[in-house]
């Protein structure tokens, strides 16, 4: 699969006058991209920009040729998101129906939209949890599902917002080991500067600028440099 | 209906059930206990406004009609909708919405904090305990034979806990809408 | 949250859970159009038979019906006292009956059939109809979803007041759990919009009954 093309012009967004991200000018096509930065530099509001859950305040903003305001429905069919919370994302009750449920937005009968929701838990090897209420899983699994929920519209970027938040050491580098393998193009959103290690193309975000634009290794000895001054 | 009030309606349909599952407070001469649903009934009507709000409460009635233990010391299923405490139950419908109706108004002005509350309490006293007793004992009287004024004083019971919920939720609306925009 | 159905293999298990619905409707009218205390005996010991014979144990039931039987019982004695003892035995065998027989129907009804039952009533009014139908499902599932995330969230915010000594004043759990339970419809709403929601059309509904919802 082929990156998608990400174009920013000018992009800002304020709320409530204050502005959260500013004078964003970037073409992203890289497939394995990292946004990292502060608490409240604005990568969430950054992650949701490419889904067009924020549409800019002005400038514009444009996912393979698609401008996230006037194609918000076509973007999100594209472009997944895994949230920093994914409890937050679960929809349905029960595991089998959140992954099942995307499809069934997407007008596929239920009953169809659960055999492959069963075949994606399978081949992602969570069947186990298939019939679990979805409130009963560990931060682990729940991570898992929310990922699965994203998987099964196939989307061709996949947005993650900080995910090894909530995970222990195992289930982080179980994170890795999948998002390495996963064909669609990638955008991990984290303070967790090793997860990204590998990745083609990190962007340092500081009160909403891009602060530094590299090579994920460049990016560390920055973002370390500026906490450390800070602290 | 946008995504957020399609998920908010539910979330507070669940807070009303979540609420019947704390240990319901036995009270009175009635074998009914006091329990803290009608408490969400009001935060739905007040925090939601009229018309989400009354959703709220439509969802717990649907939840009843299907056969889940949604209501307080888990009960629930058609049985409850055939007895003579139905009109209670489903009180909590205009209950919410007259609530809101008149919480709203009151949120929008704003003004002085004991202007605010005291609006607020009067909302949820009319809407949360006004129109659902009228609804519960209007019904008592039908289907049990017993007079308007038997039903209304065997009701009574729970008058003092309900004053003390519309308190709480009057209160709580109040202090919500400092952080949180409602309406 | 299981609901309360007890399976089963008894007729009333295998009516079609729409005519279930009807009936007990039926059954409502008719029991308001009569005063023969005989006919409502004999109406009221059907119905009991019917609910015992779907054997379900006897505690769950008692769960269920002992707070209404007690109601019944005060409305009985209430009616003989005020009205006369006649009055008592019609009001009281009526409620029984309805009561019963609707007991009877929720254990021997499954949720999934009623919503379905539901949904295809809305079926006749076209895209409209399929909409409210898809919505209907979606809000339920949403609110067995939430709650057990809001006990949860009870007893969170309960723990973290214990833990700092604040004693259980009931505004102090109120405000905090609203403010939460708003701000998580905020963000459960983008995460519904970002899974595609609003779907460009109603999907159509389940073909196959679905055990619980
Ligand atoms: N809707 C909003 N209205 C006002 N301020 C917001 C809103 N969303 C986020 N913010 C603020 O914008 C800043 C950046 O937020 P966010 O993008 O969530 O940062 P991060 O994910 O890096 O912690 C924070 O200071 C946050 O409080
Ligand atoms: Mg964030």
């Amino acid at each position: 699969m082929p990156a998608m093309r990400i174009e920013f012009s000018n992009v800002e967004v304020t709320r409530e006058g204050r502005s959260l991200l500013r004078a964003l000018d970037l073409v992203l096509e890289e497939r394995r991209l990292a946004v990292i930065g502060a608490n409240g530099s604005g990568k969430t509001t950054f992650a949701r920009l490419l889904n067009a859950l924020v549409l800019p305040s002005s400038g514009s903003l444009r996912v393979d040729g698609l401008d996230t305001r006037r194609a918000a429905r076509e973007v999100r069919q594209r472009v997944g998101m895994v949230f920093q919370f994914p409890e937050a994302q679960i929809i349905q009750p029960i595991v089998v129906e959140d992954v099942a449920f995307g499809l069934e937005l997407r007008g596929v009968a239920s009953d169809e939209a659960r055999r492959h929701a069963l075949a994606l838990l399978e081949q992602l090897g969570l069947e186990a949890l298939a019939e679990r209420p979805a409130h009963s899983l560990s931060g682990g699994e729940r991570q898992l599902v929310a990922l699965a929920a994203v998987l099964i519209t196939e989307p061709e970027l996949i947005v993650f917002d900080e995910p090894t938040n909530q995970l222990d050491l195992a289930n982080r580098n179980a994170l890795r080991a999948r998002l390495a393998a996963l064909e669609a193009q990638v955008l991990v959103v984290t303070h967790d500067l090793d997860f990204v290690a590998d990745f083609d193309r990190a962007l340092l975000l500081e009160a909403g600028r891009v602060a530094f634009d590299g090579p994920p290794r460049d990016a560390a000895a920055r973002y370390v440099t500026a906490v450390s001054a800070v602290g | 209906m946008n995504s957020r009030d399609l998920v908010a309606v539910p979330l507070f349909a669940a807070l009303i059930v979540a609420l019947g599952v704390m240990p319901p407070i036995p009270l009175g001469f009635l074998p009914v206990p006091i329990t803290l649903q009608t408490l969400g009934v009001m935060l739905a009507g007040a925090m939601l406004g009229p018309w989400r709000g009354a959703l709220a409460p439509v969802l717990v009635v649907l939840l009843v009609i299907l056969g889940l233990p949604v209501l307080s010391g888990g009960r629930g299923g058609l049985g409850v909708l055939a007895g003579p405490t139905a009109g209670f139950l489903i009180g909590w419908i205009p209950g919410a919405l007259v609530t809101g109706l008149l919480a709203r108004p009151v949120l929008r002005r704003g003004g002085q904090d004991w202007r605010v509350l005291l609006g607020l309490l009067l909302a949820c006293t009319l809407g949360g305990i006004l129109v659902v007793y009228a609804l519960g004992i209007a019904w008592l009287a039908l289907v049990g034979g017993v007079g308007l004024g038997a039903a209304a004083l065997g009701s009574l019971a729970f008058l003092p806990g309900d004053l003390i919920k519309a308190v709480i939720a009057a209160g709580a609306t109040r202090a919500v809408q400092r952080v949180y925009p409602l309406v | 949250m299981i609901s309360l159905y007890h399976p089963g293999r008894t007729p009333l298990h295998r009516l079609p859970a729409g005519a279930k619905l009807l009936g007990l409707f039926a059954l409502g009218i008719a029991l308001f159009l009569t005063r023969d205390a005989l006919l409502l005996g004999a109406a009221a010991l059907a119905a009991l038979a019917l609910l015992l014979s779907l054997r379900v144990p006897a505690g769950l039931l008692l769960r269920q019906l002992g707070m209404t039987l007690l109601l019944l019982a005060f409305l009985v004695a209430a009616n003989a006292w005020l009205v006369a003892p006649e009055e008592g035995l019609v009001v009281g065998l009526r409620l029984l009956t309805l009561v019963t027989a609707a007991t009877a129907v929720t254990y021997a009804t499954r949720p999934g059939a009623l919503i379905a039952a539901f949904q295809g009533a809305l079926s006749p009014f076209g895209s409209r109809g399929r909409r409210l139908a898809f919505h209907l499902g979606l809000a339920l599932a949403l609110v067995l979803r939430f709650i057990p995330e809001v006990l949860y969230r009870i007893r969170e915010l309960r723990e973290a007041m214990a833990a700092r000594g604040i004693a259980g004043r009931p505004l102090r759990l109120v405000v905090p759990l609203a403010v939460r339970l708003l701000r998580s419809a905020d963000e459960v709403g983008l995460a519904l919009e970002a899974r595609g929601y609003p779907a460009a059309e109603a999907p159509p509904p389940n073909k196959t009954k679905k055990d619980s919802p």
